[in-house]
């Protein structure tokens, strides 16, 4: 379980979004909201990218700012568009980013093979479509044990397979892993078989149960 | 038209010299620096005396127009600038005096040595090597703006691996320590290579001295405050790859030791000619003490630096000020005769009090994002 309380993010003193109070449990949290609403710098400032103030804490004590390395252990984020620097493999990557995140070779493997990257594990980004940078990505957001995955626009550029072996393995880090999902989404989610817990809306700056 | 004048400079003219600042450090540092005025003169006199001899500045500026090229077709392939290919849809006339302005304010240092050269042949009547230097500054312009154009015409390229690379990728993971390296040497090599000239040069000639007379430690210091300060471009590159290029770093839990020991595995790969040439050439009459402190207090200052650039998000133009006044600082400490392990000490200490204490609310001035 993850608590917000009092977030804000603001940017050159102009605030961009805040929060007074959110419980997140195990499950997936639709957030909606019009372009340049704030959904990524929300996401953003979650997974540690963007610093932010307020208490974001799991229900042991692991806390955003007084603990920022266990709890980027816990948090992975995939970003909408992912860009990596174009001479990395997708091996380097994910065997960089899987030791960070504490996760074995076997672990690495299995959502290569999943996600169907083998043909270009060991090519250059520069050489990828957005598909498959955003099935490296993605791969990426699962590596570790971690307890809140944010997902920015999970479904944009996948093929149809991919999109299912996505939605599979969501259902099952819900299932056996107890984890949260926070992702946007422009497209339908209730078209997909997702139980979706929640869904939110970002209005006026701010979260609303939408 | 003057939209595109302006969307042209920034993306290429104001970027091209901000990469290559550390190529243009070591040619005013040699020209303003080693040669004196009347060198310039006997140099441009030489040059301009035979055809033959002109062949050496048209050789140079034709390997800086080919950069020149390169960094334009480079710099169309990042996806931020994708915007600019609509420049194709402009008049043919608006168009190329678009692309023709910008290989002139590019190819400018060549053009105003190229003017400097044709003072001396319209003093000396040499008209053949005139009409060289016209004919050969007109031929750069017009080449690079057909490279430029056909650039523009043809984006998204297919990316061709060579087969080395191909085996490297396939051979080896790369560690993180090697990802800056490889990526500074494949977007901005001549800053990489102009810096590392530079520093090695400096430093060569410092410990030249001691062969001739007899110096303190101080002098070798100098050499060494000099020479490592224009290593920053490259500490400001590292930062921004780490907190831009690489966004994700971020959010990745690397404890503060193992990412000092990343950025120091990275300083060390990058400044392997200078801590060479001071090793290799370290005057015999000191001990191992002076040696191990002066490459001290030479790691010192780019990691002051990399941590001073965690306060607050500094572009090249807000820190070389700094840097210049931070440089004349220890200069003076030295000239009053602070040991050099001292001054290291200061640098490193506040270099990662400031890293350990800003890393995580350090922040680009960001737009908000969707």
């Amino acid at each position: 379980m993850l608590t917000i309380d009092n977030f804000s993010k603001a940017y050159s003193g102009t605030k961009v979004i805040s929060i007074d109070s959110l419980i997140l449990t195990s499950g997936i949290y639709w957030i909606k909201g019009e372009n340049g609403s704030g959904k990524t710098t929300f996401f953003k400032s979650l997974a540690g990218l963007h610093p932010c103030e307020g208490k974001i804490q799991f229900d042991d004590g692991i806390d955003l700012h007084n603990n920022p390395i266990p709890f980027r252990k816990r948090v992975n984020y995939s970003e909408a568009e992912p860009q990596y620097p174009g001479f990395l493999t997708s091996k380097d990557l994910i065997r960089f980013i899987g030791k960070t995140k504490g996760a074995d070779q076997k672990q690495q493997d299995f959502f290569i093979e999943q996600f169907n990257m083998s043909s270009y594990f060991e090519k250059p980004c520069e050489t990828y479509s957005s598909g498959m940078l955003k099935k490296l990505s993605l791969a990426i957001a699962f590596l570790g044990s971690p307890k809140l995955i944010i997902l920015d626009e999970p479904l944009i550029t996948l093929d149809v397979q991919a999109r299912n072996v996505l939605l599979q393995i969501m259902e099952n880090y819900i299932q056996q892993h107890e984890v949260t999902f926070l992702l946007s989404s422009h497209q339908a989610l209730e078209s997909t078989d997702l139980k979706v817990n929640e869904t939110f809306v970002i209005e006026n700056k701010t979260l609303v149960k939408g | 038209m003057k939209i595109i004048f302006s969307i042209l400079q920034r993306v290429l003219v104001r970027e091209f010299y901000r990469a290559n600042a550390g190529l243009f450090f070591l040619v005013i540092g040699i020209g303003a620096g080693f040669m004196r005025s009347y060198e310039h003169i006997a140099l441009a006199e030489f040059f301009t005396a035979s055809p033959m001899l002109m062949l050496v500045p048209i050789l140079v500026w034709t390997i800086y127009t080919f950069n020149v090229m390169k960094f334009n077709r480079d710099i169309l392939k990042r996806k931020e600038n994708e915007f600019i290919f609509y420049i194709t849809l402009l008049p043919p006339s608006q168009k190329w005096i678009g692309l023709f302005t910008t290989l002139f304010y590019q190819l400018l240092p060549a053009i105003l040595y190229g003017v400097f050269l044709m003072a001396f042949a319209v003093k000396n009547n040499f008209m053949d090597t005139l009409l060289m230097i016209i004919l050969s500054l007109l031929l750069l312009l017009f080449i690079g703006a057909l490279a430029l154009s056909h650039a523009l015409h043809n984006p998204n390229q297919e990316k061709r691996i060579g087969v080395f690379t191909k085996f490297l990728n396939v051979s080896i993971t790369k560690p993180y320590p090697l990802f800056f390296p490889e990526w500074i040497a494949k977007r901005e090599p001549l800053m990489l290579f102009g810096t590392k000239i530079f520093g090695s040069l400096i430093l060569l000639g410092i410990t030249q001295l001691y062969k001739t007379d007899v110096y303190d430690l101080r002098l070798l210091g100098l050499g060494i405050a000099i020479a490592f300060p224009v290593q920053v471009v490259l500490v400001w590159e590292i930062h921004r790859f780490d907190n831009f290029h690489f966004p994700l770093n971020r959010n990745l839990p690397i404890p503060f030791t193992l990412h000092l020991l990343y950025f120091l595995c990275t300083l060390l790969i990058l400044t392997i000619p200078e801590l060479g040439m001071i090793i290799k050439n370290f005057p015999i009459e000191f001990n191992s003490w002076d040696l191990i402190s002066s490459i001290l207090f030479a790691l010192s200052i780019p990691v002051f630096f990399y941590g001073l650039l965690y306060t607050k998000d500094r572009d090249q133009e807000k820190l070389m000020p700094l840097v210049f006044i931070f440089s004349i600082g220890w200069i003076l400490l030295i000239l009053f005769k602070v040991p050099l392990w001292a001054i290291a000490s200061m640098n490193l200490i506040t270099g990662l009090a400031c890293l350990k204490k800003f890393y995580y609310s350090f922040e680009y001035f960001s737009r908000p994002e969707s």
